[in-house]
C-alpha cells in the first residue's frame, strides 16, 4: 500500500504549523531539488509553506497599495464574457471575492498538491504589445502589456491643454478586405480601459470581418495617439457562405436540406431560408448534446453544460443505512474450517474473520472446524435474523 | 455494393500525468480507469470481431501523451499494482455479497473483468499500444495522430511556430511508435484556424476532421454538406462531423447512454461502502474515490437506484446498436437520393465515453459492427483513407474557424477562468523560437539537452486539458499547478541557456520527470 504518500498528503494542522515555525526561524529552502527522494520531499514542503507565507504577504501588500489593484484572472472572470466594454471594473474588483479565491487556493494546495507550489509567473515581461484572439464570430479577446515609460512619453505628444482630460482607450478597427494604414478602416469604436486591466473581451458582433486594435490616448478634441497596435484577426462566418463555385454548384433548396441534416435536424432544412438555417445551427449548439461529465476528469469539451436530468442532483436531507455482519473466530492453525459449507483460509495464527452484507431475513451460518488429523470436529452455528423497520 | 459509408472515429486522449515522485497520485487514476474500462475492452472487441471474421473499420486518434503514458514502464507498473488491488477487493466483494446473489453475480463479473484485463495487459508485455498497432497492421484500424500534447490550435494562431512544433513532434513520434507515418490528424477539440492546414501538409498529413459548421460555413459553399470531404487550398482533405449520428450517442435527452437499464456511473463502492473496509482501496489520505466497481443501474431521474442487470443491459445495447444502424441506413438512402456519389457519415466520439462513462459502450460498438456486417447491405464502415482512395476528386473549400466545444468555437478554452494563461504561453512560445534561432546550432551537448527539455516543457504547458479543467471546475488546482510548473520550468531553462549556465541537476530532474518525447527535435519550433 502506498503509505508513503499518505504521510505526505495527509498533513495535519500541527505539522503544518511546525513547518511554518521552522520557516520563520529562517531555514531557507535550497533551490537544487534532487539528491535523495526523502530529503527533496521535506524541502519541497518547507518551500511550499515559505512561498505561501510570501504569497500572503504579497496579497496584503497589494491591498495596501492605494486602492487600485491589478486585475487577476479570477477577478476578471466574474463577468468577463458577459461584461461588455463599459461596465465599471471597480464592481468586479471587490476584495471579498479575492479573499474567497485565495482561501480556496490555499485549502486546495494543502489537501491535494504536495509537490512544491510553483512560484508565480512573471507579471510583466517588459513588452509593449497588444494581442487579439478570436473567441467566436461575435467576440474578440485582447491581452496586452505596456511599458509605462512609452505610455507616458506618448502622452507628452498631446498638446498640454488637452492632456489632463485625455483617456486611455482601445480602438478597434474593422479592416475587412483593406490594407490598413491607420486611417482607412471601415469603422472603429473605442473601449475605455480602466487602469490596471490587463485583458478584455470585445463584442464586435460582426461575423466574417477582419479586425485590428490599437491602444493609446484619446484627447478631448478627438485626436488619437496610439501607443501599440495589435495583430490582425478575422471573425468566422456564423452561417453558410454566399460564395458558391460553378463546378461544385448546389441549388439553394438542396443545400438547405443538407444543412438541416448535417446539423442534426433531419431533412427539415428544405424550404427554409438561409436566415432560418442559421437559426437551426445556433440552436443546435446552444441546446445540450451532452450527458454531463463523461468521466471523473470532466470529459470532452462538447459534453459540457449538461442539461437537467442526467446531472447528479443536489440532495436535500437524506439517510442511508446498511448492515454488514462480521463472523470471526479462531482454531488450531492447521485445522480445516468451512463456513456455510465453503472452505475458508485461516490466518497463520489460526484466526479468521469474514464479512457479509446482511440482507433482511434469517441467516444460518454453520462454522465447522476439523482437526488436521480428522479426528476432532466442532460445529458452531450462529443464527442471525435481520429486519428493517 | 453499399450505398454509402459510415466512418466511426474514436478520439483517445488523456493529458500527460506522471508523478514518479509519489506512490499514489489521484490524477494518474484517470489513465488506469481508462485502461481497464475503455482501452482494454476495445482490444477485447477487436479480438472477438476478428475471431468471428466480422469485417469492420474503425478510425482512432491516439494522442502522443496517451501513447507515451501507455508505453511508460513506471505507469505500467503502477497500473498493474492498482489492478492487483482491485482484484483483491473483488475477491472480498464476492464473499461479502454471499447472501445477496443479485450483487454477488456483479462482484463476480467485475472480478472476471479485472482478471481478464490483467491477462490482456500482460499478454502485450504491459504495453497495450502493441495491441492497437496489431489491429492497424491487420487493416481494421486506421490510427491517426493528434497535436503533440493536445494543443488547441485556434488559440495558438499568433505563435504558429508552436503549431508547427505540435504537428512535427506528433508526426515523428507517431511514425516511430506505429511504424508508419500518420495519414490523418485529429486536431485537438476539432479546433481549426484557416491556414493551419498548410502546416499539416508540410508534415505529410492527408486529412483531418472539423465540426460540422467548420465545413458548412466554409467558403465557397460545400456542395455535399458534411457528407463528402473537401480539400483545403493546400490540398489536405477535411471531413466534417455529422450531428445527427453524434446526437444519438451524446445527447442527454435522446442519447443511448442515459437508458435506465444501463449501469450508473456515480454509484461506486468507493463511495458507498463502509470506511474501514474500503480504506485500502481509496486515496491514501482517506478521501473516497472511484474503484470502478458499481452495482446499480441508472434506474431513473431520482437518486433511487436499482441493482444492475447485465442481461437486460446487454439486450439494450443490442437494441440501440440496431436503432443506430437503422437510422444510418435511412440517412444514407436519403443522401444517396440527392447526391451524385456515395455519402460518408463521419461519427466521432471520445473513446473514453465507451466503457468508462457508458459502461456498455464497447458492447454497443461491437453489436453495431456485427449488425452492419451481417444484417444489411446499405452501409459499410470505412476509414477516411479508403474513402479518399475511392473519391480522390473533391471540392476545394476553406473551412471555417471552429471547434467541437460548447458553442462551437473557443469559449471553453478562453473565458474568465483560464484566459490568463495565454499571455504566458505565447511569451514562452516566442522565447522558444528565439532559443532555436540563437542556440539551435550550438554544439554544446548540455545546451542541446536544455533546448529539448525546454520544448517538452512548452508543449506540456500547451495541453488544452489545463484550460479545459480550469473551466470545468474539478481538479482546477492541479491544472493551474501544471500550467505554472511547465512555464516556470521553461522560463528557467530559457534564462539558463541565455546565460550559458545550464544547471545540470535541474535539467536532469526535469528530463527524468517530464520524459515525454525522448527523441524530440527542438529545431522544428520555427
Amino acid at each position: 500500500m502506498p503509505r508513503k504518500s499518505a504521510d505526505s498528503k495527509g498533513k495535519t494542522v500541527s505539522s503544518a504549523e511546525r513547518r511554518k515555525r521552522s520557516v520563520k526561524r529562517g531555514r531557507k529552502p535550497t533551490t537544487k531539488a534532487t539528491k535523495t527522494k526523502a530529503s527533496a520531499k521535506t524541502k519541497s514542503k518547507v518551500k511550499a509553506v515559505a512561498r505561501k507565507v510570501k504569497a500572503v504577504a504579497k496579497t496584503i501588500k497589494r491591498r495596501l497599495k492605494k486602492g487600485v489593484k491589478p486585475v487577476s484572472s479570477q477577478e476578471v472572470s466574474i463577468g468577463a464574457p458577459a461584461v461588455q466594454v463599459l461596465t465599471s471594473i471597480d464592481d468586479v474588483l471587490l476584495s471579498p471575492q479575492e479573499r474567497v479565491e485565495d482561501a480556496k487556493y490555499f485549502v486546495a494546495q494543502e489537501e491535494k498538491a504536495p509537490a512544491p507550489l510553483p512560484e508565480d509567473l512573471p507579471s510583466y515581461y517588459g513588452d509593449n504589445k497588444l494581442v487579439l484572439m478570436v473567441r467566436d464570430p461575435w467576440w474578440l479577446f485582447a491581452y496586452w502589456e505596456l511599458i509605462p515609460e512609452e505610455v507616458s512619453r506618448r502622452r507628452e505628444d498631446i498638446p498640454e491643454e488637452e492632456r489632463s482630460a485625455s483617456q486611455f482607450v482601445m480602438r478597434v478597427y474593422d479592416i475587412s478586405h483593406i490594407d490598413f494604414n491607420g486611417n482607412n478602416a471601415h469603422y472603429y469604436f473605442d473601449v475605455v480601459i480602466p487602469y490596471g486591466a490587463e485583458r478584455w473581451y470585445i463584442n464586435v458582433n460582426a461575423p466574417g470581418r477582419s479586425w485590428v486594435a490599437e491602444m493609446g490616448w484619446l484627447a478631448p478634441d478627438g485626436k488619437f495617439y496610439p501607443v501599440v497596435r495589435s495583430n490582425v484577426v478575422a471573425t468566422p462566418l456564423d452561417g453558410p457562405s454566399w460564395i458558391t463555385d460553378e463546378e461544385w454548384a448546389v441549388p439553394e433548396e438542396l443545400f438547405n436540406k443538407l444543412y438541416g441534416l448535417s446539423v442534426g435536424f433531419g431533412g427539415i432544412g428544405a424550404g427554409l431560408s438561409s436566415a432560418q438555417i442559421h437559426g437551426l445551427w445556433r440552436e443546435q449548439f446552444v441546446s445540450p448534446i451532452s450527458s454531463g461529465a463523461v468521466s471523473s476528469w470532466g470529459g470532452s469539451a462538447h459534453m459540457l453544460k449538461p442539461s437537467a436530468g442526467v446531472e447528479k442532483k443536489e440532495r436535500g436531507f437524506w439517510l442511508v443505512v446498511n448492515t454488514e455482519l462480521i463472523v470471526y473466530g479462531a482454531t488450531e492453525p492447521d485445522a480445516e474450517v468451512t463456513v456455510q459449507g465453503q472452505k475458508i483460509q485461516l490466518r497463520p495464527d489460526g484466526t479468521f474473520s469474514l464479512r457479509f452484507a446482511l440482507p433482511d431475513g434469517v441467516q444460518e451460518i454453520p462454522v465447522k472446524a476439523v482437526s488436521s488429523d480428522r479426528v476432532d470436529e466442532i460445529t458452531i452455528t450462529p443464527v442471525v435474523s435481520k429486519e428493517t423497520r | 455494393m453499399p450505398k454509402g459509408y459510415l466512418c466511426l472515429v474514436l478520439h483517445a486522449h488523456l493529458p500527460f500525468v506522471r508523478h514518479p515522485e509519489y506512490d499514489f497520485y489521484l490524477e494518474e487514476q484517470w489513465l488506469f480507469e481508462a485502461i481497464s474500462e475503455t482501452y482494454i475492452p476495445l482490444i477485447w472487441m477487436f479480438k472477438r470481431l476478428e475471431r468471428e471474421k466480422v469485417d469492420f473499420r474503425l478510425t482512432m486518434s491516439m494522442t502522443p501523451p496517451l501513447v507515451s503514458m501507455l508505453m511508460d514502464p513506471h505507469l505500467q507498473d503502477k497500473y498493474l499494482k492498482r489492478l492487483d488491488q482491485l482484484i483483491e477487493l473483488c475477491h472480498k466483494e464476492v464473499e461479502r455479497t454471499r447472501w445477496q446473489p443479485e450483487f454477488q453475480r456483479l462482484a463476480i463479473m467485475y472480478l472476471n473483468r479485472f482478471c481478464d484485463a490483467k491477462d490482456t495487459f500482460l499478454e502485450y508485455g504491459k504495453n497495450i499500444v502493441q495491441a492497437f498497432k496489431e489491429y492497424q497492421d491487420k487493416g481494421y484500424l486506421e490510427i491517426i495522430t493528434c497535436s503533440a500534447t493536445h494543443g488547441f490550435f485556434p488559440l495558438m494562431e499568433t505563435t504558429r511556430p508552436s503549431v508547427r512544433a505540435q504537428v512535427a513532434v506528433a508526426v515523428d513520434f507517431h511514425s516511430k511508435v506505429f511504424g508508419r507515418a500518420p495519414r490523418g490528424i485529429w486536431l485537438a477539440e476539432c479546433g481549426y484556424h484557416p491556414g493551419h492546414d498548410e502546416i499539416l501538409r508540410e508534415f505529410g498529413i492527408r486529412f483531418f476532421f472539423v465540426e460540422s459548421h467548420g465545413i458548412l460555413h466554409g467558403t465557397p459553399r460545400p456542395k455535399y454538406g458534411v457528407y463528402a470531404p473537401v480539400y483545403t487550398r493546400s490540398g489536405v482533405a477535411v471531413f466534417g462531423r455529422d450531428m445527427e449520428s453524434s446526437k444519438q450517442v451524446w445527447s442527454a435527452v435522446e442519447g443511448y447512454p442515459g437508458d435506465y437499464w444501463y449501469r450508473d456511473f456515480y454509484r461506486d463502492i468507493g463511495y458507498d461502502l463502509e470506511f474501514d473496509y474500503i480504506k485500502p482501496y481509496i486515496q491514501p489520505n482517506g478521501l473516497r474515490m472511484h474503484t470502478g466497481i458499481k452495482y446499480y443501474r441508472i434506474t431513473g431521474k431520482t437518486d433511487h437506484k436499482e441493482v444492475y442487470d447485465p442481461d437486460r443491459a446487454l439486450q439494450k445495447a443490442a437494441e440501440h446498436a440496431g436503432n443506430f444502424m437503422f437510422n444510418r441506413e435511412k440517412q444514407v438512402e436519403y443522401l444517396a437520393s440527392i447526391m451524385d456519389r456515395k455519402p460518408i457519415i463521419v461519427a466521432p466520439y471520445d473513446a473514453e465515453l465507451f466503457g468508462h462513462w457508458w459502461f456498455e459502450g464497447p458492447l454497443w460498438l461491437e453489436f453495431l459492427f456485427k449488425k452492419i456486417h451481417y444484417d444489411q447491405k446499405t452501409i459499410k464502415t470505412i476509414t477516411p483513407s479508403e474513402y479518399l482512395n475511392e473519391y480522390p476528386r473533391n471540392q476545394v473549400v476553406t473551412p471555417s474557424f471552429s471547434s467541437w466545444g460548447w458553442k462551437g468555437y473557443c469559449e471553453v478554452w478562453l473565458n474568465g477562468s483560464n484566459d490568463w494563461i495565454y499571455k504566458h504561453l505565447h511569451k514562452a512560445s516566442e522565447r522558444m523560437t528565439e532559443l532555436v534561432k540563437v542556440y539551435g546550432g550550438s554544439t554544446d551537448p548540455r545546451v542541446q539537452r536544455a533546448l529539448k527539455q525546454a520544448l517538452r516543457e512548452l508543449l506540456l504547458a500547451q495541453s488544452s486539458d489545463w484550460a479545459f479543467i480550469m473551466h470545468t471546475g474539478t481538479h482546477v488546482e492541479y491544472a493551474v499547478k501544471r500550467t505554472k510548473e511547465h512555464l516556470l520550468n521553461f522560463n528557467k531553462l530559457y534564462e539558463e541557456i541565455k546565460q550559458g549556465n545550464v544547471d545540470e541537476d535541474f535539467l536532469s530532474s526535469l528530463e527524468e520527470k517530464n520524459n515525454i518525447f525522448p527523441e524530440i527535435n527542438p529545431l522544428v519550433h520555427v
